[in-house]
């Protein structure tokens, strides 16, 4: 029931351990992405690298190049648009977010030699997991690791304060675009399995319900590892028995964990906070007796 | 992945690195840009036209929504009228959406010719506006013995409506052939008699052709990419065991628990291959037979991929099914 599907079939073995890959990669940038409240930006990127990956298909490489010259364009865009046209960040990303969106729609649309459709790229192919998909998601999670304990100081001074960053002798630009290529390694890593449109989810819900609980960096990615983790298999357990599309079930999992966690925590404040007006009410009420 | 940390570095160091990764990025864009619309002329371009520019303006327009469909009208009306196709050969017509230019090509032609079994998805408004404005329209589907799937298996049926994939039995296609060549008659004004005859010898002789070649495998067990071998099967003699996607359509999803039935009931039929195509995962299709140890066979079904008419078209599928079975 919870264990033979992956015991007997190995593509659910090899869905689960990319999934588990993605979640553990997405923990690390996640909780950056929900620090510094960069999901914005994380959702353009996912959208982003769709021409790319069009275009790279169509050209007969790998999606991951394709991937990775989109988020590079994206980027570069996104920091050229808002320096220079006096234009706010949101601006920025959602005007470059639309025009890659519709070029990649455009490129997949009139292509005769398109092998992948829309919604695989949109949706991922976590059940079509590869063993040399493994690899380069191994790949992935490495580069960002390394990324998250190279700058793990500034990035966690640029999570609090941009200006302590800065008077701290950080360039708040280079660390800044060291996180969003943090983001872009792993979304161009996890669109294979989850897909750009669900690689969003993977991102915020696991490392958001971390925000609920954990005060440390350390901790709230722990906690989004274990979640995303958890995720995956119920999501797959979810697909299994019900029928129902993998990488959706996987990210609607991790958001409900998350508004059950919410939930839980704010019951946990709620009764905190009565307890602490009831303790006051009674402080004031000796008051008065005292007087 | 380290490109891109280096250039991320570099960016910040230099704008004029910026301004000309941008100029790149624009070139790229637009020749990308450039491409989708050659691509799109050159499809336009490919549309078969069975005629000489000399006569176009006086012919009537028949307009077809996808190839194989359009090749038979082609055969019929020969140079009596000119054909357009609408979904371009290797598209997915279940997925397909149309351009302005498209939608253009429908409302101008003197009789669309669709499938009728909701298979355009796309061109399903299109359609139903053009027939609402008293345009002259013929559903394949309308003409045919429907294949329908009534009782539900024990996970979610995807299945709705009836089978579109008509096509691939020539048996299904002699069966609308006498309708269809009055509605071409009709709209051209032209007596096709002749080339119908001619036609519906080809498809006996056809059928007769993949009759032998199915009847000399010695068991014929189908696995498919969606649902799509029905009227093939039935007509043959065949048993869909399954299909990736058990739908009728591709623009559905596989899911865990489908694949792990699918994959114990090809272990149990010992089914020696699977195919796959057009809105199908190779990746999840090659995933499952490197499991099972069986082939993954691509198979052209939904349009012409290179042959040069409907007959060589279902002959090389069938030499492939035949192939791999065998």
């Amino acid at each position: 029931m919870f264990i033979e599907p992956f015991v007997n079939n190995e593509f659910l073995r090899l869905a689960l351990a990319g999934g588990v890959l993605v979640a553990l990669t997405c923990a690390v940038a996640g909780t950056f992405v929900v620090l510094r409240g960069l999901a914005f930006v994380g959702d353009a990127l996912a959208h982003g690298v769709l021409p790319g990956i069009a275009t790279a298909l169509i050209f007969g490489v790998s999606g991951i190049i394709g991937a990775a010259f989109g988020s590079l364009i994206m980027m570069a865009g996104v920091s050229l648009v808002s320096r220079r046209f006096r234009l706010s960040g949101d601006t920025a990303i959602g005007l470059l977010f639309v025009g890659m969106l519709a070029l990649g729609v455009m490129i997949t649309s009139r292509s005769r030699t398109f092998v992948g459709d829309l919604s695989r790229i949109l949706f991922g192919e976590l059940l079509g997991v590869t063993s040399r998909d493994l690899i380069s998601q191994v790949c992935a999670l490495i580069i960002v690791i390394a990324i998250a304990i190279i700058a793990r100081r500034p990035f966690l001074l640029l999570s609090v304060d941009e200006g302590l960053a800065s008077s701290s002798g950080f360039s708040v630009r280079l660390f800044h675009n060291l996180m969003l290529t943090m983001i872009a390694v792993t979304v161009v890593a996890s669109f294979q399995t989850v897909g750009t449109l669900l690689v969003l989810g993977m991102l915020i819900a696991p490392a958001a319900t971390g925000a609920l609980f954990a005060r440390r960096i350390s901790t709230m990615m722990t906690v989004a590892a274990v979640v995303g983790s958890f995720s995956t298999y119920v999501g797959l357990l979810v697909s299994y028995h019900f029928d129902l599309a993998a990488g959706a079930s996987i990210v609607l999992t991790a958001v409900f964990i998350f508004a059950v966690a919410a939930t839980y925590t704010e019951i946990i404040k709620t009764i905190k906070i009565k307890q602490s007006n009831e303790h006051e009410h009674q402080h004031s009420h000796s008051g008065a007796h005292i007087r | 992945m380290i490109l891109i940390i280096a250039s991320v570095v570099h960016m910040r160091k230099t704008n004029k690195l910026v301004s000309a990764f941008i100029a790149l990025v624009i070139f790229a864009s637009c020749s990308s840009a450039s491409d989708a619309t050659s691509d799109s002329t050159s499809n336009n371009e490919s549309i078969i036209e069975t005629t000489s520019d000399s006569v176009v303006a006086e012919l009537p327009a028949i307009a077809v929504t996808y190839s194989l469909i359009g090749d038979i009208v082609s055969q019929l009306v020969g140079d009596k009228a000119k054909v357009k196709v609408v979904v371009p050969d290797g598209q997915d017509p279940h997925e397909f959406q149309p351009s302005a230019k498209d939608i253009e090509i429908i409302n101008n032609a003197a009789l669309v010719v669709s499938n009728g079994l909701e298979f355009e998805e796309g061109l399903e408004e299109v359609l139903e506006t053009f027939a609402d404005s008293g345009g002259n329209i013929f559903m394949v589907g309308k003409h045919i013995t429907v294949r329908k799937i009534e009782d539900g298996d024990e996970h979610g049926d995807k299945h709705t409506g009836g089978d579109p994939h008509l096509w691939l039995s020539p048996a299904t296609m002699l069966e609308m052939l006498p309708a269809l060549t009055s509605a071409l008659s009709e709209a051209t004004g032209a007596d096709l008699s002749a080339e119908a005859t001619i036609l519906t010898k080809k498809l006996q002789d056809l059928d007769q052709e993949i009759e032998s070649i199915i009847n000399s495998l010695g068991e014929c067990n189908l696995v498919s990419g969606h649902d799509e071998m029905g009227y093939f099967a039935d007509h043959y003699g065949c048993k869909v065991i399954g299909a990736i996607i058990p739908s009728f359509t591709t623009t559905s999803e596989a899911t865990a628990g489908e694949l792990a039935d699918l994959k114990e009931l090809i272990q149990q039929y010992k089914v020696p291959a699977i195919f796959t195509g057009l809105g199908t995962s190779p990746d999840v299709a090659d995933q499952l037979a490197g499991e099972l140890g069986v082939k993954a066979v691509t198979l052209s079904t939904h349009y012409l991929d290179g042959a040069t008419n409907y007959q060589e078209f279902i002959l090389k599928m069938v030499n492939q099914i035949a192939e791999a079975l065998g």
